[in-house]
């Protein structure tokens, strides 16, 4: 190598770091998968470094104590588990069900479809979380019933765009759970570099806690403002007259069959992580089997024994009595001398946990004769390797970040942003929003969060209040035009005679509201902070 | 001498399996030219062979005095074998040969771990009632949760690739003509995803084969001894990842020779 291109190397040494980001945004808008986009360009980027002699080889040692990490982590097992129970929620049409039966019982009212849509788009999120899914079900389900009883159609797209984002920011969703593991390791780094060798933790139930609050509030900003739009342009939101959907009595008859079995489940998963009963992880593999007992149930088919009906049955009712057990009386073996009652009821749970097996098997054997248990198995692995794949990626790019001196240029940067802290955590969620229109929550949460968090931590901020404004200001990225994920999903299942400009002009307004959301949380930060302090300190 | 098992692994990886990684690429020109299909080989395996002699010093080092013949000789083995066969049959039928192997392979091996999947939420789901009703703390079962959780997107990784599952920014990708996305697959397949495996490979080959040597077990006494099973899962991702790969970077390579470019724009 000549002295000239050794001299160029090095100018441009110093700034690898900057150019490396730039060849990614240039490599994932190829569209070769993200996750291997990630780790090839940090790859190129290793090799560049050690060729211009800036770069230690020992940064890439730890890839396969990183991916390691990854399959050890106690709080991500959770993940895999909650994409099964959507997955089932969706595959055994349970949540277009629910879709349905709310339709029916607010239909009469005003407006009613958009605001069945709204409380369906929250519970789903709960359950799922991945934006794409969950536009594609409402969108298929919702919009041609909407646009067939005279919904204006900017309207009807813009419920159904924001209540399939909504799904993010309400826990339990996936998201908040990676997000969450992100933050905490980025807190806890954030503390020991400025020297707390007793650092706080927070953890993925604080992060749920934190974002209980404002999701309702989105909800309810949502609700509200569907109403206004109903009561004064009723036009838009016309009513169906009840005679349509049936007499009253049978709405509700058939509401109350369908409704409370999916809301129990949701509430139960969600109240035990936030109650500290249950690890994200034990509450997921509850949901999990929960919602298979619940599709087990709904699967009717021709030629169905009715034993297994009520085995599944039993073994539902088997688990709520074991959980009031439970709750009443101590039921732990290896105790000495338990008393009367109590040896009573020990034997009675043996006999209730016979029957969860049986409801289970039941469940199983007509899922997978519907074909749906192996669907809803294939679909979950599918997901859940592409999530973690995502993972390995970005550990990949930000150990070469790093090795290239990335940490302290982005840190740089943020401590050198106008307005200080203020001025920093904009500056970060102006990137974020913008980043948002290309990249998913999962990429942005695994590259950008544990680049930008530990200095933004390091500054003072509030690691729950950050995570909450992080994931609304995502969930406003995918609901803006012309870019917003949202509203392109919606436009695929869309039917031709909506205009994109529709789909654009009913975004509108719910930006609006997630834009008041986000004043309102960084005027009053307890909104996000109070309940994980209330509950658990 | 080659004294250890992972060394012959490594042996294999750099002389036999980064050169095949050639094949695709040969399929891609084999209708025009045989003897392209037979000569390209050559300088490409082995531009990528002396690009990973750069990481030499993390995995077995081909210089080494004890290793170098015989690396060189498989190596040419190797390039023998992909060009006399490239010669007589065309590469794209080489390349056929091996995508009918290995993508049954990987399939199969991603579907099963849908069982992995179920299997997880049963264990998870017996651990709670055991735990919450009974106090009873199993950490065999917990530990065997992580494990099944570990095997399932580990060895999901390369089945994912083949049904596309893997997120990808399609701003340009979703609008471009089948044989612009193909080219951008190959690309990727070659700029990143190759690299990305060969090089987990050889980072978790010293990582693996410790924990081999030490037959690491579980840090709790009753937990699952089998640790070294599980890390051994780590390079496997990666192989399985490489077939995957190879699949579509043949398919890919397919239908770039069967498209035709799209005409110019004619200037108006």
């Amino acid at each position: 190598m000549d002295a000239g291109s050794g001299f160029c190397l090095c100018a441009a040494a110093g700034w690898l770091d900057v150019i490396m980001i730039a060849a990614l945004c240039g490599a994932i808008l190829l569209g070769f998968p993200v996750a291997f986009s990630l780790a090839g360009v940090a790859i190129i980027f290793a090799v560049i470094g050690l060729a211009s002699g800036v770069f230690d080889p020992a940064f890439l040692q730890p890839i396969p104590q990183r991916i390691n990490g990854a399959v050890m982590n106690s709080t991500l097992i959770a993940v895999p588990m909650f994409i099964l129970m959507g997955v089932i929620l969706e595959k055994a049409k349970i949540a277009e069900e629910l879709l349905d039966e709310m339709a029916r019982l607010f239909g009469s009212m005003r407006g009613g479809l958009g605001l069945s849509v709204t409380m369906v788009g929250a519970l789903l999120a709960a359950s799922t979380g991945i934006v794409g899914a969950t536009v594609v079900t409402m969108g298929l389900l919702s919009l041609p019933t909407m646009l067939k009883r005279g919904y204006d159609p900017a309207f009807a797209c813009g419920s159904i765009a924001a209540a399939g984002t909504l799904g993010q920011i309400i826990p339990p969703s996936i998201v908040l759970i990676l997000l969450g593991d992100v933050i905490s390791n980025a807190y806890q780094k954030a503390q020991l570099e400025q020297g707390v060798f007793a650092p706080e933790t927070i953890s993925v139930g604080d992060l749920f806690a934190g974002a209980l609050f404002p999701g309702l509030m989105l909800v309810g900003l949502y609700l509200l403002y569907q109403i206004a739009v109903a009561t004064f342009q009723g036009t838009k939101a016309p009513a169906i007259p009840q005679s349509e959907l049936g007499s009253r009595k049978e709405v509700w008859l058939a509401a109350a069959r369908t409704l409370p079995a999916p809301l129990l489940l949701i509430f139960a998963v969600l109240g035990s992580i936030l109650a500290g009963a249950a690890t994200p992880t034990e509450a997921a593999s509850v949901g999990a089997i929960g919602a298979l007992l619940i599709a087990g149930a709904r699967q009717r088919e021709d030629g169905a024994q009715s034993w297994e009906g009520r085995a599944i049955a039993a073994a539902a009712a088997a688990t709520v009595a074991l959980i009031l057990l439970t709750s009443n009386l101590d039921l732990r073996l290896g105790r000495e001398a338990p008393s009367g009652v109590e040896s009573l009821a020990i034997w009675i749970s043996f006999g209730l946990c016979a029957l969860i097996p049986l409801g289970l098997g039941a469940s199983v054997m007509r899922l997978s004769r519907g074909g749906v248990l192996s669907a809803a198995a294939d679909q979950t692995i599918r997901v859940t390797t592409m999530v973690f794949t995502i993972l390995i990626g970005a550990a990949a790019f930000s150990l070469v970040f790093r090795g290239l001196g990335g940490e302290e240029t982005v840190r740089g940067a943020l401590d050198a942003a106008p307005g200080g802290l203020a001025g920093a955590v904009i500056a970060v969620m102006l990137v974020m929003f913008v980043l948002g229109f290309f990249l998913d929550f999962i990429e942005i949460t695994f590259v950008v969060v544990p680049l930008v968090a530990p200095a933004l931590l390091k500054m003072g901020v509030d690691p729950v209040w950050l995570g909450v404004m992080m994931a609304i200001n995502l969930q406003t990225s995918f609901l803006t035009p012309p870019f917003g994920f949202a509203l392109f999903y919606l436009r695929g299942v869309a039917p031709e005679a909506v205009r994109t400009a529709d789909i654009y002009r009913g975004a509108i307004p719910f930006i609006a509201l997630q834009i008041a959301a986000l004043a309102a949380l960084t005027a009053f930060p307890a909104i996000a902070t109070w309940l994980p302090s209330a509950l658990y300190d | 001498m080659l004294t250890t098992i992972g060394e012959v692994l490594m042996l294999t990886l750099w002389c036999v399996v980064a050169p095949t990684l050639i094949v695709p690429i040969g399929a891609m020109v084999s209708d025009r030219s045989r003897i392209a299909s037979a000569v390209l080989p050559f300088p490409l395996s082995l531009t990528v062979v002396f690009a990973f002699l750069l990481f030499s010093h993390l995995a077995v080092d081909l210089r080494r005095p004890d290793v170098n013949p015989y690396a060189f000789f498989l190596l040419l083995i190797t390039l023998c074998l992909i060009c006399a066969t490239g010669a007589k049959w065309g590469a794209d039928r080489i390349a056929q040969s091996i995508d009918g192997l290995l993508r049954p392979i990987v399939t199969a091996i991603g579907k099963a771990t849908g069982l992995f999947v179920l299997a997880m939420a049963l264990i998870q789901f017996t651990v709670v009632v055991l735990r919450y009703v009974f106090g009873w703390n199993s950490i065999l079962l917990q530990e065997s949760v992580t494990y099944l959780h570990g095997g399932t997107f580990l060895l999901a990784a390369g089945y994912a690739l083949l049904t596309n599952d893997h997120v990808r920014v399609d701003i340009f990708y979703g609008s471009a003509s089948p044989r612009r996305r193909a080219i951008i697959d190959l690309f990727g397949c070659y700029v990143f995803l190759f690299p990305f495996c060969l090089l987990t490979i050889a980072m978790s080959a010293p990582y693996v084969a410790n924990s081999w040597a030490a037959l690491e077990g579980s840090t709790e006494q009753s937990g699952i001894q089998a640790v070294f099973l599980l890390k051994s899962l780590i390079p496997a991702f990666a192989v399985l990842l490489l077939a995957a790969g190879f699949i579509i970077a043949t398919d890919a390579a397919r239908t770039i020779r069967d498209t035709k470019p799209a005409p110019k724009e004619a200037t108006a």
